[in-house]
């Protein structure tokens, strides 16, 4: 067993005994070469390396992207919102959850990443799921929209040093038209 | 060759102070306690049987506990769980247990949608993983009190395998991550920052376009920006640089803070930093926290704390 204080362990005992340091080093250069190789760029040593790896990535979830911000800056600011369409033919919105500036980027990060994966890097797989969502969650009178359409809203923002103005409004793109299935639900 | 394996067995095995990785555990603990309280409102519209996305297949070894019971009551169960093992972790209570709880959740919240994590909620399970590994109840936890409270803030002394890892992992992350940046047009012209300013869904504030118009500004700020990024990959490792490349991470990720809301990238990439502490420098620190708490402590009996503390 091993002793949560550190104190005299089987952790211990194996750090200090010349087998167990080979066991753990093998251990190491089996999780540095998974995290090196999948950090590596797309290109010939990367697919041939990756599947030597990958059980080791798989198990450890230490599949990496450090790509933050890159290689290419996003130009437009982006929106993710809904429009349901009811029964009686009103109409009505959601859009991603923001909050507030101080507090709201805690929790609204986690929708604008999800929007980010609906709405640029084209998932179609994920728009269905979205929509079916957003239907089951906007009842009204106890029923679901009778259709719900994805939008892509954005706005182009200038290049900086440019001297060009952001255009006011947001433009938007159909993605996805779902339609209540024959059953009623969703 | 015989050197080499030295080298290898004194950066990875050499037993050193266990301080270090006890500050870094209640880091840790506490900022898992933050994103777990974060993410309570939407975890079943993340993770929920009727969730924004639906259970699907994941391929090989990749599963987790919501795979395997994708249901409401597991969500609730996995986020309670999370609560209770930060909580534990931050305070070294059955450490080992509480950090492996941690991994398997995070991982398993990660495997049942992806789709609403970042790069800083990886770095989170990364830490989690490394730390599940290390003996992070050795030294500032309830598990040393309660194996040895006499000598409580004596940190014992274990290889540092398992911190090094982390360090690593910082490292790797910042490399990659300029590499990345080689790559892009605007990053070699030097406007990404200010283009990332101007995109109004990713900054947490609306900045006037005026802020992000000046082309010196937004240069400095881009190459500023990979320059700091490639210290904390590279001269990290050396121990005179180190605290001015962490200085330089510091205010890099306080203006990631405040510009963007990244959610907690910035606030768990500030914690991994805590890895890079010397453990003499460590060691040193809480005896000041030790002594100044022994007389905070002893002075209400009769107000001989000082005397108490000096000896």
């Amino acid at each position: 067993m091993i002793d949560d204080s550190g104190a005299t362990t089987v952790q211990a005992r194996l750090e200090a005994h010349p087998v167990g340091r080979l066991v753990i080093s093998a251990f190491l250069v089996v999780l540095l070469a998974a995290m090196v190789v999948s950090n590596l760029p797309r290109s010939e040593l990367k697919r041939q390396t990756l599947p030597l790896v990958e059980p080791v990535l798989d198990v450890t979830a230490l599949t990496q992207n450090w790509s933050l911000f890159a290689p290419q800056t996003r130009t437009t600011t982006l929106r993710l919102a809904a429009r349901m369409t009811y029964a009686d033919g009103s109409t009505d919105h959601w859009y991603q959850p923001h909050g507030n500036p101080v507090f709201g980027p805690y929790r609204a990060y986690r929708w604008r990443k999800l929007a980010n994966n609906v709405l640029t890097d084209h998932r179609p797989d994920l728009w269905a799921d979205l929509t079916a969502w957003v239907a089951r969650n906007h009842r009204r009178e106890g029923q679901t929209p009778i259709a719900v359409t994805l939008l892509r809203q954005y706005s182009v923002t200038p290049t900086p040093g440019s001297g060009e103005r952001v255009r006011p409004g947001w433009r938007q793109d159909e993605l996805y038209r779902a339609v209540r299935p024959s059953g009623g639900t969703w | 060759m015989r050197s080499l394996a030295k080298s290898w067995n004194n950066f990875w095995f050499d037993p050193v102070s266990t301080s270090t990785l006890g500050m870094l555990r209640i880091a840790f603990g506490s900022i898992v306690f933050l994103w777990t309280m974060s993410i309570v409102p939407d975890a079943l519209a993340f993770f929920g049987e009727d969730g924004v996305i639906a259970p699907r297949d994941l391929a090989g070894l990749q599963l987790g506990l919501l795979d395997v019971f994708p249901h409401d009551w597991a969500v609730f169960v996995c986020v309670v769980a999370l609560l209770v093992a930060s909580v534990a972790t931050a305070a070294g209570y059955h450490t080992r247990m509480a950090s492996a709880v941690v991994f398997i959740v995070l991982l398993s919240l990660r495997r049942r949608n992806p789709w609403v994590m970042n790069s800083g909620d990886s770095m989170l399970r990364y830490m989690s993983f490394f730390l599940m590994l290390a003996p992070a109840g050795a030294a500032l936890s309830l598990d040393r009190w309660r194996s040895a409270s006499e000598t409580f803030w004596h940190a014992p002394l274990h290889a540092p395998w398992a911190l090094r890892l982390i360090q690593i992992q910082v490292s790797l992350a910042y490399l990659f991550a300029v590499w990345s940046k080689a790559q892009g047009a605007e990053w070699a012209a030097g406007t990404a920052v200010a283009s990332s300013l101007r995109l109004g869904d990713l900054t947490r504030f609306e900045i006037p376009l005026s802020w992000s118009e000046s082309l010196l500004l937004a240069n400095v700020l881009t190459y500023g920006t990979i320059a700091v990024e490639l210290a904390l990959a590279v001269l990290v490792w050396n121990r005179r640089a180190r605290p001015w490349v962490i200085a330089a991470g510091v205010v890099l990720h306080l203006g990631i803070e405040v510009a963007f809301g990244l959610g907690f990238f910035s606030a768990i990439m500030l914690v991994s930093y805590i890895s890079f502490l010397p453990e003499d420098r460590a060691d040193r620190l809480v005896d000041r926290v030790s002594r100044r708490l022994r007389v905070t402590v002893a002075a209400p009996r009769g107000g001989v704390g000082r005397s108490e503390a000096e000896i």
